[in-house]
């Protein structure tokens, strides 16, 4: 299994806890390898300061240097490593038939 | 810095809550902060005004601890002090720890006199930093310690924090409990 780290590094702390600042989230354990990617983009984005996201992150997140055309977005969902890559890079033309298409297809063949 | 806007003051409990206590405690030693987070630069506002900037982190190899303590028994309390034109405030915590266990005792004895800092959490998950790069949080005495005196007494710790400041600001940082590290 993919975990988060392929998206996101750590930066200024050993993997451990912290109590993050989003009050509604409290404590995060970065020890844990399945911590869901929309709650780390939330905390990247609300400046968390020991978290960055890695070059394959800011393409897959961010969509920076990603060919975002449904063609293109369609090849990188059949070739995503799990459903939740598949489902952040559908995020990024989330009205796209083609799209939605190949995400509902990936998602029938990881079942 | 000028005067602070005066504005309404009217009823503000986000969702109706409004619960009493603490939820969590962390502590750290004064001298392992690296970064301290800044008092307000503008203070134009009254939210402005209670809110610190930026993020307190720590020297490597070094972290804020969680501190547990027995549910009611953890308060965060504010007194005004002195004269007319000279009013400050004195910010005590208390809380009580159950069990005499080593390492309880190891910490009540390496704590009493050491310059120290802690984020008290809330029971609305809102955060406070009592300590500050001018000045720490010390212990002061608190006589709740020990064995109690009949057997259905619950014996344990009791500490108490005392932080002398010119206001109660609120930390929207986080709080990291695992080490830092440079690399």
């Amino acid at each position: 299994m993919i975990g988060w780290q392929k998206y996101f590094r750590l930066k200024g702390i050993l993997p451990g806890k912290v109590h993050v600042s989003i009050p509604s989230i409290g404590i995060v354990d970065f020890t844990d390898i399945l911590l869901d990617l929309d709650l780390l983009r939330k905390l990247w984005e609300a400046d968390f300061p020991y978290l960055e996201p890695t070059e394959e992150g800011y393409k897959i997140i961010y969509g920076i240097y990603l060919d975002t055309s449904a063609s293109n977005l369609s090849k990188m969902i059949r070739n995503a490593s799990d459903l939740q890559e598949a489902t952040l890079i559908a995020a990024h033309k989330p009205d796209s038939k083609i799209v939605n298409q190949a995400l509902e297809s990936y998602k029938s063949k990881s079942l | 810095m000028g005067d602070i806007a005066f504005d309404d003051i009217t009823r503000n409990l986000p969702g109706g809550n409004n619960m009493g206590s603490l939820n969590a405690l962390y502590l750290g030693r004064h001298k392992e902060v690296k970064n301290w987070p800044k008092e307000p630069t503008t203070e134009d506002t009254l939210e402005s005004a209670a809110s610190l900037e930026g993020e307190l982190t720590m020297k490597d190899g070094k972290r804020m601890v969680p501190f547990y303590f027995t549910d009611d028994t953890a308060e965060l309390s504010v007194k005004e002090v002195g004269e007319i034109d000279g009013i400050s405030l004195e910010v005590t915590i208390t809380v009580f720890h159950p069990g005499m266990q080593k390492k309880i005792l190891g910490f009540f004895s390496a704590t009493k006199n050491e310059d120290l800092v802690a984020i008290p959490v809330d029971g609305e998950g809102q955060k406070y930093l009592i300590g500050s790069e001018l000045r720490p949080m010390k212990r002061q005495a608190s006589d709740g310690s020990g064995t109690g005196k009949e057997t259905k007494s619950r014996k344990g710790v009791a500490l108490s924090f005392v932080w002398k400041t010119n206001a109660l600001r609120i930390y929207e940082g986080s709080v990291p409990l695992t080490p830092a590290t440079s690399a």
